[in-house]
């Protein structure tokens, strides 16, 4: 049996909840003939729901995941896999808190500036745009990272730019394995605005997995608003083989880009 | 978001999103620790919430969370998990194991986690290719060059 074949006869467990929940996605399941849930199956799903929310109810599950969250009263925080850049014994202790996703997610921390060292940056045509990587230090202070710096896996990092022309952007980074992480904006659902003029460090920093090979930064810029999915989408339907994004491919919806490759290396 | 809301949201689509990692991760302990990571990432895509019902998306996150679970515990040596049972199976049952094996290697150590969600979607959960496009907003050609990828991964593995 093939395995596409195998796929179609199966009723995938999403699509039974959403019979129950009565949210039935005709986007997803267009194809398919749906049957109405097995009635014996249904009443096992129901209880389970009913033992389920027995067991935890819903006012002690919210209050875990805003405790969990480090949010306090209000959970909305932005910037998924990133921390405060602060004071790095502060981000350690807290880095022990909390994983999500397999990232790390710390409290919002009261934000001070990283110390700036030589600037070196990579500039779009026309000096009208910066990016820049700072990695925190063994005594606490910032190193402005080179292109083609090598980085270790559980370093720090702080990104900030500075665009004096374009109002837009956005900006991501692709390791090894080729998974693409936004860094700016915080979420696919917010306005990629760009501040313009001065020099703007990212709320959070975040800390490097040890993902092979490599970790290419990618800020990709524009005069007009864009969707973040699609860009994002766009860059991991472009990557090399290498998971990397090539020199000679632009987005055709986007001004420019730029890109900030920094090694990987092993731990 | 208030707390009001988070339980409202909890109260609708918990269970399901427990029943599914649950499933994925086989403790019911762990489950309601990955789906308090799951509600915290959903808080981030509140917006998302108004416009569209939100089950489809909470599902993925679901995925999306225990599959970073599963990788971390792989890494450590423990995964088990009915998930793996079905694409093991799924991958190709008339296949040997040492490819099933060097398969969820590969799968679960180098593959991004998109290709991953492919494959459990599409191996493990049923998803025709079709239904496994829309669940990741990806083209069915982009899906059919994933798992291509990923096929030809294992079965090079298995020449090693």
């Amino acid at each position: 049996m093939k395995k596409s074949e195998h796929a179609s006869h199966k009723i995938p467990d999403l699509l039974k909840e959403q019979q129950i929940l009565h949210e039935v996605d005709t986007q997803i399941w267009k194809t398919r003939d749906i049957t109405e849930i097995d009635l014996e199956e249904r009443n096992a799903i129901l209880s389970d729901n009913e033992r389920i929310l027995k067991q935890v109810p819903p006012e002690e599950f919210s209050k875990r995941v805003i405790e969990k969250s480090g949010d306090g009263n209000d959970s909305s925080r932005k910037g998924a896999r990133l921390f405060t850049f602060r004071r790095f014994p502060v981000l350690v202790t807290a880095a022990a808190c909390t994983a999500i996703a397999g990232l790390l997610l710390f409290g919002p921390l009261q934000q001070s500036p990283p110390v700036q060292t030589a600037q070196d940056t990579i500039r779009l045509k026309g000096a009208e745009l910066r990016l820049q990587i700072f990695r925190q230090t063994a005594d606490e202070e910032s190193e402005a990272l080179s292109p083609g710096s090598t980085v270790h896996p559980g370093d720090q990092l702080q990104i900030a730019y500075r665009s004096m022309g374009p109002q837009y952007g956005l900006i991501a980074s692709v390791d090894g394995s080729g998974h693409v992480s936004l860094h700016y904006p915080a979420s696919i659902f917010d306005d990629p605005q760009l501040e313009i003029g001065s020099q703007q460090f990212l709320p959070y920093a975040f800390r490097l997995d040890s993902a092979p090979s490599h970790e290419q930064f990618l800020m990709i810029v524009s005069d007009e608003p864009f969707s973040v999915q699609e860009t994002l989408r766009w860059i991991q339907e472009n990557l090399n083989d290498d998971n990397t994004l090539p020199e000679e491919t632009d987005p055709p919806f986007a001004d420019g880009i730029l890109r900030f490759m920094t090694q990987k290396e092993r731990p | 978001m208030k707390t009001t809301e988070i339980e409202d949201l909890y109260r609708t689509y918990g269970p399901m999103v427990i029943r599914r990692c649950r499933k994925m991760l086989r403790n019911e302990e762990a489950a309601f620790d990955a789906a308090q990571d799951v509600f915290i990432q959903v808080l981030r895509k509140r917006q998302h919430l108004n416009t569209k019902g939100p089950s489809s998306l909470l599902y993925t996150i679901a995925t999306n969370v225990c599959l970073n679970i599963m990788r971390s515990q792989r890494r450590r040596g423990g995964m088990h998990s009915e998930v793996t049972e079905e694409l093991a199976y799924d991958w190709d049952p008339s296949e040997d194991v040492v490819l099933t094996n060097h398969f969820l290697d590969t799968l679960f150590s180098t593959e991004d986690t998109k290709t991953r969600l492919i494959a459990v979607y599409h191996y493990a959960d049923g998803f025709t290719l079709e239904e496994t496009a829309a669940m990741v907003d990806m083209s069915v050609s982009g899906i059919r060059k994933r798992l291509r990828k990923l096929r030809s991964k294992g079965l090079a593995l298995r020449e090693e």
